[in-house]
């Protein structure tokens, strides 16, 4: 939910019940006034009526309040002594309309000019607490449309204005990329809150690009630490093959060594690899024809797959072409042909596939179905191969992974991986 | 034949300087930016080896002074980098070859003779040991002055242990000059065995006076009879 439309339900709510409230206080105290008045009419009248009667020499009573609103009834002295002026709401029956009606009522006593005590009630024209009611109503409905709609406008304007920064902020973290160099600054705002998050955001983007940066540095630094005592090793050790007076076994010794040292060397350079391809250091994208690179691979092992007797078909039904980087297509094809070949078996045999949205590529082996979940992981290791690095995998993945491709593994008496363009 | 060998790690230094002595040339010595630049200004040199990462400097910017200076030395970049960039850049300013460390060292031999071959001016650029004579560009081997039919990759190996010779070069040395270095992972090298038996096998039909012989756990080397 928008935070416009969350602020906006929240006023709306809020609204309702003050209004709601203020609607029950508002009838209450306008019902009261209504009746002040009113009852300040009714002492008037009775003022007035007493004034007329107290000299009738025969007051007339009456019983019912007829079209002057008012009955006069003879009482005791005690009686009529002890009326104070008392005004009540009351139900009157009228039989003009032949139903009951609500209206204000006064009680008094008046003593006529012959000494005689009379109690007088008086009514006032109708009291319509319905009417009033629905009319009230109405008007508040329309108070609190009004309220509404300006609520929309305001809350419009006013959040759109008030978090115009916040979402310039927004725009520009998703404008960032920690692998792309200087760092700029977010837009100026003068709201308070805003320039603090915008500088606690800068720093927090500082500090990761500085991590960032030593980190990409150390891990070239680590590889090239690394990779020249690897080749004084490797070079000291070749030289030293190359002496007289060495026994076969002796070079055997001197070949492991060497041999091992390179394996070193691989997985130093597969590291470096795949940190990156994981820090998206390889930027440039163009159009994969993945006819010419499947064909020129194949045809690079060749020699190789001759000598292990190994049968490729390349079954080619559509060329695909996508847009990624050059190098990692390169590596991507590259890892998964070396794998069908490094773990097939002898007289086994591949097909490649290549279609419009992909290729797969399957191979025989002596090595049963694979843990599809965890194939890709780094230096999950299937094969006792010594010369696997446990890498060329998790490589695959890594480039499918920022290229935005699908690479995906299944089982069916051979080792199938699939390639593909379109979202699972 | 006089070779510099720009490099900040001493044991590398010594043993590259070492090797290139053992082949026969003259090799001078810098560890330093500014000892290399004093090097290159007073001196020519066939074949400059130079390691971009020195503690003073960038490799790359002598080689840009290098080229300011019009000079025609062939430039061999040394880098344990194995990054795109500065292969790039370093081919870019005039580097003759780039190779990233680790190498094997007939790697850098074959690499080393390959340049200065090329830099040549006078034309001669065939490849003589013996009776034979390799013709690099042209792709052609004679033996006694008749022809060897060779296929692409025994040509390839003919002349990376020609360049090696008497030297051990590794079964991986081998596959990674002719096959590329994608070849890497194969551990199992015995596939360079069938082309190297055929090129055996035509070296002694034609009566060359050079062999291969097979060191059992490491590779091939080059022999004259």
């Amino acid at each position: 939910m928008k935070l416009i439309n969350h602020t906006l339900l929240f006023l709306s709510a809020i609204l309702f019940v003050t209004v709601s409230l203020w609607a029950i206080l508002f009838y209450y105290q306008f019902l009261n006034q209504v009746k002040i008045t009113i009852d300040e009419g009714l002492a008037n009248y009775k003022i007035v009526l007493i004034d007329n009667l107290k000299d009738d020499s025969v007051l007339v009573q009456k019983d019912v309040f007829l079209e002057n609103n008012f009955m006069v009834k003879g009482v005791s002295e005690n009686y009529a002594l002890q009326v104070r002026d008392s005004y009540k709401d009351t139900l009157i029956y009228s039989p003009l309309k032949n139903s009951d009606y609500r209206t204000r009522l006064l009680t008094t006593a008046f003593v006529a000019s012959d000494g005689k005590y009379y109690e007088m009630k008086l009514i006032s024209q109708e009291l319509d607490n319905g009417k009033l009611i629905e009319n009230l109503a109405t008007s508040l409905l329309w108070l609190y449309l009004f309220l509404f709609l300006s609520t929309i406008l305001i809350n419009n304007f006013v959040l759109k204005k008030t978090w115009q920064p916040f979402y310039q902020l927004l725009k520009y973290l998703d404008d960032f990329r920690l692998d792309k160099g200087a760092l700029r600054k977010p837009a100026e705002t003068k709201i308070k809150e805003f320039s603090m998050l915008n500088n606690s955001i800068l720093s927090l983007l500082k500090t990761n690009v500085n991590i960032y940066n030593s980190q990409k540095q150390f891990i070239e630094n680590a590889s090239h630490e690394m990779q020249t005592p690897l080749a004084i090793g490797i070079n000291k050790l070749e030289l030293l093959a190359g002496e007289k007076d060495l026994s076969p076994s002796h070079i055997q010794n001197i070949a492991d060594i060497i041999e091992s040292f390179q394996r070193l060397s691989g997985l130093n350079k597969s590291l470096l690899l795949l940190s990156k391809i994981e820090n998206k250091q390889f930027i440039s994208k163009e159009q994969i024809n993945f006819d010419e690179i499947v064909s020129r691979i194949l045809n690079d092992f060749s020699d190789y797959t001759e000598y292990r007797k190994i049968k490729i078909k390349y079954i080619k039904k559509e060329n695909w072409i996508f847009e990624m980087n050059r190098d990692l297509a390169d590596i991507l094809v590259m890892n998964l042909v070396k794998n069908a070949i490094f773990h097939n078996r002898q007289r086994g045999s591949i097909d490649l596939k290549l279609f419009s949205s992909g290729f797969s590529i399957e191979n025989t082996s002596a090595e049963p179905s694979l843990p599809a979940d965890r194939l890709f992981e780094r230096f999950n290791k299937h094969s006792k191969k010594k010369s696997s690095t446990g890498l060329g995998l998790a490589i695959v993945k890594a480039i499918a992974d920022v290229s935005g491709l699908n690479v995906t593994y299944s089982y069916n008496n051979r080792h199938i991986f699939s390639v593909s363009d379109q979202v699972q | 034949m006089k070779i510099l060998v720009i490099e900040d790690e001493p044991e590398m230094m010594g043993l590259l300087k070492q090797f290139l002595q053992d082949e026969g040339y003259v090799v001078e010595i810098a560890d330093t930016f500014n000892s290399g630049l004093n090097k290159i200004i007073a001196y020519e040199y066939d074949c400059i080896l130079l390691d971009i990462m020195l503690p003073d400097g960038n490799g790359l910017e002598l080689l840009r002074q290098l080229k300011t200076m019009n000079k025609a030395d062939s430039v061999i970049i040394i880098s344990a980098k194995d990054s795109l960039d500065d292969k790039v850049k370093g081919l870019d300013l005039g580097a003759d070859d780039y190779l990233t460390k680790p190498f094997h060292i007939v790697e850098l031999n074959a690499r080393i003779k390959s340049v200065i071959r090329r830099n040549k001016a006078d034309g001669k650029k065939l490849l003589e040991l013996e009776n034979i004579k390799v013709n690099i560009e042209e792709r052609m081997v004679l033996v006694n002055n008749q022809s060897l039919d060779l296929n692409r990759k025994e040509f390839d190996i003919l002349v990376f242990l020609m360049m090696n010779k008497n030297r051990i070069a590794s079964k991986s040395a081998i596959a990674e000059n002719i096959w590329g270095d994608y070849i890497d992972q194969a551990n199992d090298f015995d596939f360079i065995y069938s082309q190297i038996k055929n090129l055996r096998k035509k070296l002694r039909d034609h009566n060359a006076n050079i062999d291969i012989n097979a060191v059992y756990g490491m590779g091939y080397k080059l022999i004259i009879r």
